[in-house]
């Protein structure tokens, strides 16, 4: 019936247009699972519990795909290609004009929606593999080096897996070892972090979403600069052992966004006034000086021509 | 039966327009369950009708327990659906009797004991072919409760199909049992036309075998074993549009209903329906019936009758953007 995979379309699953923008997507999406849950009047009657729930979960996966730009435009892409195989090409048109060509590195990150709500519900909302990094060990600074976009954070792999259970506040949401998901709000984890301070050695800087291990010469590196790039960000995020996932689920900020920002990718950012407050967010987030990071990167985005003719500049 | 020799529409309608050669079209209000307000919304329809200036009629098939006539603030009608039935009438037009509401006419349905089951096969015919012909350019028949197979027909008969439903589990219920039995009704009056009676006969026989749970994958299963067939069973139950109205409703989930009730359709019979709007739960209903007066005419002003006057125009420009006031 509607499991059978060959006849899933998820623009169907979801019933939105397949040029349907984003926030439509998730209307749609917030109103499915309303009305497929199991204590809708409007449902018992036609769908058996069973069914119900073979839908929810069919609306689930769908919108695992349609909720990620990456995702979406690949999809698109399929499907495509296999209406053109079958002749009917009219049927799916683009989502939005040409879509460059599917970089690998947006393949590469995990299958979630852009518009992430923490939920311990839903594996892969936290990077529930990662332990925070304690001094009971010596942490390898991991070389910075390193491919920009692991699916894997960072740390997980510098981090041995015995290590002492002190969970970050996120993780322990995570897991439900503490009473509420509220304790992802970052204020709370500062203070956590706080009282943890009497047990810090010296060499353990710590930043709003964690502790890390610290190198003199990037930190003096980190304090003279003041031109903040893409890349630089990216390093100072590697450097003080924030994933992309706990970065995303801490500023709010899209996971495709900070991507697109770290990897200086100025035409998959959205408007001036909505880039500065991404900037000021992980500026915060990753305990830098914000100011610096808006001024530098915002020249840098206008330089690159990006808002050329718009928005008054 | 011959319904060329109908008067002068002037005569029925004397402000409302003039019909010129226009088709009928007819808007049929069911909804399975008995106390809706399918009466109450099938006469607020055709009053706000008149006010954007269109001429209708009302019918009122609710055979056996007609009351349409009170809705509208009437007297008992003289003449009947039963004298057009039994033959003492002609024609329609000899049993529409013109109201104090410029531009609506009413056929009653009311006045003795015939009910709506007595109604044969070539009675029924004939009256549905006669609802074509009448001189309105719009027709709003009001349907009784129940599934019955004379009540379906009238329904598919319509060109909008409304459902009218109340955010009660046991109106629901009986919503979505009308919209199956229609639409079982509208797959036989297909298959039957087009000559797949053996493949649907086929595919329900083996249908725990095939995962065939609903007419969704019914039709499906048969767009995949026989194209052809399929295409053509496509095009025939593409004109089974239904557009639900919620009535009585009183809280924001209530609205939201509407929307689930859409998907539910999509997902069930595979075929779109359409949100048409709500009508709020409003003490000036049962206060207008009290007086028995329309409550569009007792109370013009209020938000109800916004609500209602949204409707119609959704209803008569589908393809503008729908917007519920």
């Amino acid at each position: 019936m509607l499991g059978t995979k060959n006849h899933v379309n998820y623009y169907e699953v979801l019933e939105v247009a397949y040029d349907a923008p984003q926030h439509e997507v998730h209307k749609a999406y917030t109103r499915a699972k309303a009305t497929y849950a199991q204590d809708n009047p409007a449902l018992y009657s036609m769908f058996t519990r069973d069914e119900a729930r073979d839908l929810l979960k069919l609306i689930e996966e769908a919108y695992s795909v349609l909720g990620n730009h990456g995702l979406r435009r690949n999809y698109d892409d399929s499907l495509q290609k296999s209406t053109t195989s079958r002749g009917n090409l009219a049927s799916v048109p683009r989502t939005s004009g040409t879509p460059p060509p599917m970089q690998a590195e947006e393949a590469d990150h995990n299958a979630l929606p852009d518009f992430m709500v923490p939920d311990p519900s839903i594996p892969g909302s936290f990077d529930e593999a990662q332990p925070i990094p304690t001094y009971s060990r010596p942490i390898e600074v991991t070389t910075l080096t390193e491919p920009p976009r692991q699916t894997q954070p960072v740390a997980a792999t510098s981090v041995s897996q015995g290590s002492a259970k002190l969970m970050d506040p996120i993780h322990a949401a995570a897991t439900g070892k503490r009473e509420s998901i509220l304790v992802t709000n970052a204020e709370f984890t500062v203070r956590q972090r706080e009282s943890d301070l009497p047990l810090m050695p010296p060499d353990t800087g710590k930043c709003p979403l964690g502790t890390y291990k610290i190198d003199n010469e990037i930190e003096a590196e980190i304090a003279a600069r003041t031109e903040f790039d893409g890349p630089f960000l990216q390093r100072v995020r590697v450097y003080k052992q924030v994933s992309l996932e706990k970065l995303s689920v801490a500023s709010r900020i899209g996971k495709t966004y900070l991507i697109a920002l770290e990897s200086n990718d100025f035409k998959n950012l959205p408007a001036p006034v909505f880039l500065r407050g991404f900037l000021v967010q992980m500026g915060k987030q990753l305990g830098i000086d914000e100011n610096k990071v808006v001024t530098s990167y915002m020249n840098l985005a206008k330089a690159s021509g990006k808002y050329a003719g718009k928005y008054g500049s | 039966m011959n319904d060329n020799n109908t008067p002068n529409p002037f005569k029925l309608n004397p402000k409302g327009p003039v019909k010129t050669g226009m088709p009928t079209t007819i808007w049929a209000v069911g909804g399975g369950k008995g106390g809706i307000g399918k009466s109450f919304i099938s006469s607020s329809l055709a009053i706000c009708l008149t006010r954007m200036g269109k001429s209708v009629t009302l019918v009122d098939l609710d055979l056996g327990s007609a009351n349409l006539h009170t809705c509208l603030g009437l007297k008992i009608p003289q003449q009947t659906l039963s004298d057009f039935i039994s033959g003492r009438a002609q024609n329609l037009s000899q049993v529409s009797a013109p109201t104090e509401i410029p531009g609506l006419s009413f056929i009653s349905g009311f006045n003795d004991a015939l009910n709506i089951a007595d109604l044969d096969r070539d009675n029924k015919q004939r009256l549905i072919r006669a609802l074509r012909t009448i001189q309105t350019p719009y027709v709003i028949l009001d349907l009784g409760a129940g599934t019955s197979e004379n009540t379906l027909d009238f329904f598919l008969a319509a060109d909008q199909k409304i459902i009218a439903v109340t955010p009660e589990p046991t109106s629901i219920e009986n919503a979505y049992r009308f919209m199956k039995s229609s639409f079982y009704r509208k797959l036989r009056l297909a298959e039957s036309e087009l000559g797949i009676q053996s493949l649907i006969e086929t595919a329900m026989d083996s249908k725990n075998q095939l995962g065939i749970k609903s007419p969704a994958d019914l039709i499906r299963y048969i767009s995949e074993t026989n194209p052809q067939a399929g295409a053509r069973l496509n095009d025939k139950i593409a004109d089974f549009n239904m557009q639900l109205l919620l009535n009585q409703v009183r809280t924001r989930q209530d609205i939201e209903l509407g929307h689930s009730m859409k998907s539910v359709c999509k997902k069930y019979f595979g075929i779109e329906s359409e949100y048409l709007g709500y009508i709020d739960h409003d003490n000036a209903v049962w206060q207008s019936l009290r007086k028995r007066r329309p409550l569009v005419i007792e109370y013009p002003y209020s938000s109800i009758v916004g609500q209602f006057l949204g409707i119609t125009k959704n209803l008569l420009n589908p393809t503008t953007l729908r917007a519920v006031i």
